[in-house]
C-alpha cells in the first residue's frame, strides 16, 4: 500500500480517463451532495469519485462517448486507466458509467 | 437559479436555467452544468432543437417552430434524460462494471432519428422486462408529407437496432416504430 490518498488520486484519475481514446466528455461521478457543496462554495472539485475503506478503493467515473464507437470497449479501456492511475497495488473497484452517447464531432 | 423540482440531475438548475445559460452563450461558465451528464444532454438537446428550428424557417420562409411543440418535446427530452438506472454494458472478472444509463440510450434513440430526412422523434420508450433480457424499443415519429412511410420506419427501425447492438452486451428485442403524425413544412400548405 502506498500513501496516495483518495483526494491526491481524483485528479490523476480525471486526467488518465480524458486521455483515453473514445472518451468525448467526462462528467462529475460524484455524490449529489457534494456535487452540491461544491456549487455552493463554488469550488471545481474531481469528477471521478474516489473513497476508500478497509483497504479497498472504489472508483467511479462518468463519459460520455461517441454513438459510433463500441461504448463497452472505450469503457474497458477507462476502466484499465483508472485502475492503472493509483501506480499502487491497492485493490480496486472501478465502475464506469456511459452516461451519454452523443453524435460524433462534425 | 430555479427551484427544486424541476432540478436536472441534481444540478440545482431547471430547464429554464439552461435555456438561459444557452442564449447567453454558455458564459459566464457554471460547473455545475457543464460537469453534469443530464445538463448537457439537455443543453445538447436544445441545440438540436433550435437548428431545426432555423433550417425549416431558412427553407421554408416559414414562421419558427411553434413554442408549444417545441415545449412539449423539450418536456418529453427532459423526462428522457433523466439518467435513470444503470444497465450493464458488459461483464468483467475483476471487479470492474461497465454500466450504461438508460438516459444514454434515449438520448441514443433521438439521435438516430435525428439522422433521418424527414422523421421527427416523439416519445420514446424503453422496456427491458427482466435484468439481462432483450431491450425492447417503442418509438413514435412524424413523417414529413410526402416521404415514404415505410421507408422512414424501416430506417428508423435498422438505425436504432444497429445502434444499441453496436454496444457492449446490449442487445435489442421488439422495436416497434409507430408513425403517429405527418408534418407539412409551411410551404407545402
Amino acid at each position: 500500500m502506498t500513501g496516495i490518498s483518495a483526494a491526491e488520486l481524483a485528479p490523476r484519475i480525471d486526467l488518465a480517463v480524458t486521455a483515453v481514446q473514445g472518451v468525448r466528455e467526462c462528467y462529475s461521478a460524484r455524490p449529489v451532495v457534494a456535487r452540491a457543496f461544491e456549487h455552493v462554495t463554488d469550488v471545481e472539485g474531481s469528477l471521478a469519485a474516489v473513497d476508500e475503506a478497509g483497504g479497498v478503493r472504489a472508483i467511479t467515473v462518468c463519459i460520455g462517448v461517441s454513438l459510433d464507437d463500441d461504448a463497452a470497449e472505450v469503457a474497458a479501456s477507462v476502466a484499465a486507466a483508472a485502475r492503472a492511475a493509483g501506480g499502487d497495488d491497492v485493490p480496486a473497484s472501478v465502475r464506469v458509467r456511459v452516461s451519454r452517447l452523443v453524435a460524433p464531432a462534425s | 437559479m430555479s427551484e427544486h423540482d424541476d432540478d436536472i440531475g441534481g444540478s440545482g438548475y431547471s430547464l429554464e436555467d439552461l435555456s438561459a445559460y444557452l442564449d447567453r452563450g454558455r458564459t459566464p461558465r457554471i460547473p455545475a452544468i457543464e460537469r453534469n451528464a443530464e445538463c448537457q444532454a439537455i443543453l445538447a438537446s436544445m441545440e438540436r432543437m433550435g437548428r431545426l428550428s432555423r433550417e425549416i424557417v431558412d427553407e421554408q420562409a416559414s414562421e419558427p417552430i411553434a413554442e408549444s411543440w417545441y415545449d412539449s418535446i423539450m418536456r418529453e427530452v427532459m423526462r428522457e434524460f433523466r439518467a435513470g438506472r444503470d444497465i450493464p454494458l458488459a461483464r468483467t472478472d475483476d471487479g470492474t462494471e461497465l454500466v450504461v444509463t438508460e438516459g444514454a440510450l434515449y438520448e441514443l434513440i433521438r439521435t438516430v432519428g435525428d439522422r433521418i430526412e424527414g422523421v421527427l422523434v416523439g416519445r420514446v420508450r424503453l422496456d427491458q422486462p427482466e435484468p439481462d433480457a432483450p431491450l425492447d424499443v417503442t418509438v413514435t415519429v412524424s413523417v414529413r408529407f410526402g416521404r415514404a412511410m415505410t421507408d422512414a420506419v424501416d430506417e428508423m427501425r435498422d438505425g436504432i437496432r444497429s445502434a444499441i447492438d453496436r454496444q457492449g452486451d446490449l442487445r435489442v428485442g421488439r422495436v416497434d416504430v409507430t408513425v403517429g403524425d405527418v408534418h407539412i413544412d409551411e410551404g407545402e400548405e
